[in-house]
C-alpha cells in the first residue's frame, strides 16, 4: 500500500556535501588510478622514476595505457549509476537496473552481432552502435511493460526473459565462432573489463555515453512526481510518454556504448543507488547526479582493485562486481519480500 | 454565475478493451459548486473524473476547461489549475510527509527554482486543512490508511487548484475525518473553486453536495439536486437499496437502510 522500498533509518545529509563529498572521492580514485599498475608494479614511485630516465615511455604508458581505462572506468561507472537511479525512478522499482533488466547484455548481443557478421568491418569503431541499438530495443520492451506491471518482480521475470535470449543468442555466436580469436573477442563481452583499452575505443563510445547522460539526466523532475504514481504525476504536467522515450534513449546512448566497449558490468547500477538513496532523503530527482558520481568512484576503485588483487591473470571487473552483486540482490529481494511485497 | 463552464463536456464516450466505460456523457460545471459524481461500482465513475482531468483522451466528445479544449491546453498550465486526486494511495519512495506535499507546487515552480514564501505558505495551509500539519517530518512509510489520505489530500491542495477532481477521497477514513474533508472540500466550493469529488456514501453526498451526478452503466442517469437525484424509487433500481431521509434544521440527509 505504501512505500516499495525497504525502509531503511533516514540518513540524509546536506545535499551540497554529499555532491562536493563525492567529487572530491572521484578525483583521488581518479588520480589513483592513473598511478596504479598490476600487482602494484608502475606505481607513483616507478613512474617518476621512468620519467626522468625515459620520458617518452612514460607519457605513452600514462596516455596510452592508463588514462583510457581510467576515464573508461569514470564513465561507464557513471553511466551504469545513472541510469540504475533513472530506470528505478521511472519504473518505481528498486530492483531495476541496466543488468538485471536485461539492458546490458542486449548491448553486448548488439555489439557481439556487429563484430560476428563484421558490420561496418567490425571494428571496435562500430561495435558501440551495435550495443546501442541492442539496449534500445530491451529498454522499449521493459517500458513498456513497466507502465503496467504493478508488482516489481513482474518486471524482473522480463528482464530474466530478456537476459536469457541475450545470453542464448551470444551463446549461439561464441559456438558458431569460426575462430579461437574471435571466440575470445565474444567472452569479452561476456566477462567485462577496462583493461587494454585504447583512445580508438573512447572517441566514439565516450560522445554517445555524454549524450545518453543528457537524456537521463533530462527526465529528473518527472522522476519526484512519479513518486505518486502515473495519473498523479501526469496530472501534474508531466508528458510521461515523453520523459519515458527519453529514458529509453539515454538508457540505450549511454549503456548501449559502455557495454560494446567494456563488457556487461552488472550489478552497478542496483547497489549504487540503494546505498545512496537515504543520503538525498528518498527524492529520486536528487538520486541522479548523486548516482552518477557514486557509480564512478565504486568502478575506479574496484578497477584499481583489481590491478591489485594477486590472480594469475588480472581479475576480470565483470566477474568481480558479478560475485559482490548477486548475494546483494539476493539481500534486497529477502528484504522486498519481507516488507511486504 | 460566470457564463463560460469552468468544465464543459460534451458527449464523452470512452471504450477500452472492448467495453463502453463511458457512453455520451454531457456534464457542465461551474465555479463555487461542490458536485458529488456517485453511482455503483464499474459504473464509470473513475473513467469520467479521468477524461475531465485530461489522463483519459476520450474516444468521442469533448471536454473544455474555461472554454478551451483539453488538447489546447498547455500541460504545465492546465496543472496549475486543476489538481486530481487518484483512488489509489500507493506512495513509491520513502519519502517525508512534508516533501511528498510539496510536490503540489511543482507547476508553480520552474526546473531549477527552490521552495518560495508563497510555495511554503500554500504546503502550510493544505497540511493545516487536512489536519496533518503534525506528521510533517514523518516518513509515509510510518503513515496509517487515513493519514496517508490525508497527506495526499493536502498534496492536492498545496497547488492551490481552482478545479478539485478528487476520486473517493473519504474512503478508508474514520467519521471524523470523513466529514472534515467533505466540509474542507465545501469550503473550497464556497471560495468559488469547482470540487468534484466521487463518494460512495450517499448520506455524506446529500448533505454536503450542491448538486449528484449519478452515473450507472457509463451514463448519467439522474444530475441535479441532492433531493432530486436520490428519490427512494432511483436508489432502489440502481444500488438495491431502501432509504430513509433524516431530516434536521431543513437540512436532509438520505441513509442506506436494507437490501431490496
Amino acid at each position: 500500500m505504501t512505500a516499495k522500498a525497504p525502509a531503511l533509518p533516514s540518513r540524509e545529509v546536506s545535499y551540497g556535501v554529499l555532491l562536493v563529498g563525492l567529487t572530491c572521492l572521484v578525483a583521488v580514485l581518479f588520480i589513483a588510478s592513473l598511478f596504479t599498475g598490476r600487482l602494484g608494479i608502475g606505481g607513483l614511485a616507478d613512474l617518476l622514476a621512468v620519467r626522468t630516465t625515459d620520458p617518452e615511455t612514460f607519457w605513452l604508458l600514462l596516455t596510452e595505457v592508463r588514462l583510457p581505462r581510467t576515464v573508461l572506468a569514470l564513465t561507464v561507472g557513471a553511466t551504469l549509476g545513472l541510469s540504475g537511479a533513472v530506470l528505478q525512478g521511472i519504473l518505481r522499482n528498486p530492483l531495476a537496473e541496466p543488468f538485471i533488466l536485461g539492458a546490458s547484455s542486449s548491448a553486448a548481443l548488439g555489439a557481439v552481432v556487429v563484430f560476428y557478421f563484421g558490420i561496418a568491418g567490425g571494428s571496435a569503431l562500430a561495435t558501440p552502435f551495435g550495443g546501442v541499438a541492442g539496449t534500445m530495443a530491451a529498454t522499449a520492451i521493459l517500458i513498456a511493460l513497466g507502465g503496467r506491471a504493478q508488482d516489481p518482480l513482474t518486471l524482473i521475470l522480463a528482464g530474466v526473459a530478456i537476459n536469457a535470449l541475450a545470453a542464448a543468442l551470444t551463446s549461439l555466436a561464441l559456438n558458431l565462432a569460426p575462430s579461437p580469436y574471435a571466440a575470445l573477442e565474444i567472452i569479452f563481452w561476456i566477462l567485462g573489463s577496462f583493461a587494454d583499452r585504447s583512445l580508438d575505443h573512447l572517441v566514439f563510445a565516450v560522445p554517445l555515453m555524454l549524450i545518453g547522460w543528457g537524456l537521463l539526466f533530462s527526465t529528473w523532475r518527472s522522476l519526484d512526481a512519479l513518486t505518486l504514481g502515473e495519473d498523479a504525476a501526469a496530472s501534474l504536467g508531466f508528458n510521461l510518454a515523453a520523459v519515458k522515450i527519453r529514458a529509453i534513449l539515454g538508457c540505450a546512448f549511454a549503456v548501449g556504448a559502455a557495454v560494446a566497449t567494456t563488457g556487461v558490468i552488472s550489478f552497478v547500477g542496483l547497489v549504487v543507488p540503494h546505498i545512496l538513496r537515504p543520503f538525498v532523503g528518498y527524492r529520486p530527482s536528487r538520486l541522479l547526479v548523486a548516482s552518477a558520481l557514486g557509480g564512478a568512484a565504486l568502478m575506479l576503485a574496484a578497477d584499481i582493485g583489481v590491478r591489485l588483487i594477486d590472480t594469475q591473470l588480472e581479475l576480470k571487473i565483470g566477474v568481480l562486481t558479478a560475485i559482490i552483486g548477486a548475494p546483494f540482490f539476493f539481500h534486497l529481494l529477502l528484504v522486498l519480500r519481507r516488507s511486504g511485497q | 454565475m460566470n457564463p463560460v463552464p469552468r468544465i464543459a463536456a460534451t458527449n464523452l464516450t470512452v471504450t477500452f478493451d472492448e467495453i463502453d466505460r463511458l457512453r455520451g456523457v454531457t456534464l457542465q460545471a461551474h465555479g463555487g459548486q461542490l458536485i458529488g459524481l456517485i453511482g455503483p461500482n464499474g459504473a464509470g465513475k473513475t473513467t469520467l473524473l479521468k477524461t475531465l482531468a485530461g489522463l483519459i483522451s476520450p474516444c468521442k466528445g469533448a471536454v473544455a476547461i474555461d472554454g478551451q479544449t483539453l488538447e489546447v491546453w498547455r500541460r504545465d498550465l492546465l496543472a496549475q489549475k486543476l489538481g486530481y486526486l487518484s483512488q489509489t494511495r500507493t506512495v513509491h519512495w520513502p519519502v517525508t510527509v512534508e516533501r511528498l506535499v510539496s510536490l503540489g507546487r511543482l507547476p508553480h515552480r520552474g526546473p531549477w527554482d527552490g521552495l518560495s514564501d508563497q510555495d511554503r505558505a500554500a504546503i502550510s495551509d493544505a497540511l493545516k486543512a487536512t489536519d496533518t500539519d503534525g506528521l510533517q517530518d514523518r516518513s509515509v512509510t510510518t503513515l496509517s490508511g487515513g493519514e496517508l489520505a490525508r497527506v495526499l489530500l493536502a498534496r492536492v491542495l498545496a497547488g492551490t487548484p481552482e478545479i478539485i477532481l478528487a476520486d473517493e477521497p473519504v474512503s478508508g477514513l474514520d467519521p471524523g475525518h470523513r466529514i472534515q474533508v467533505v466540509q474542507r472540500f465545501q469550503a473550497l466550493a464556497r471560495d468559488g473553486r469547482l470540487v468534484i469529488i466521487v463518494l460512495h456514501d450517499l448520506t455524506l453526498a446529500s448533505r454536503y453536495c450542491d448538486r449528484l451526478v449519478l452515473l450507472n452503466d457509463g451514463a448519467v442517469v439522474a444530475d441535479g439536486s441532492p433531493e432530486d437525484v436520490l428519490t427512494p424509487e432511483r436508489v432502489r433500481n440502481i444500488y438495491d437499496v431502501e432509504t430513509r431521509v433524516i431530516s434536521d434544521g431543513g437540512q436532509t440527509a438520505v441513509v442506506p437502510w436494507d437490501h431490496v
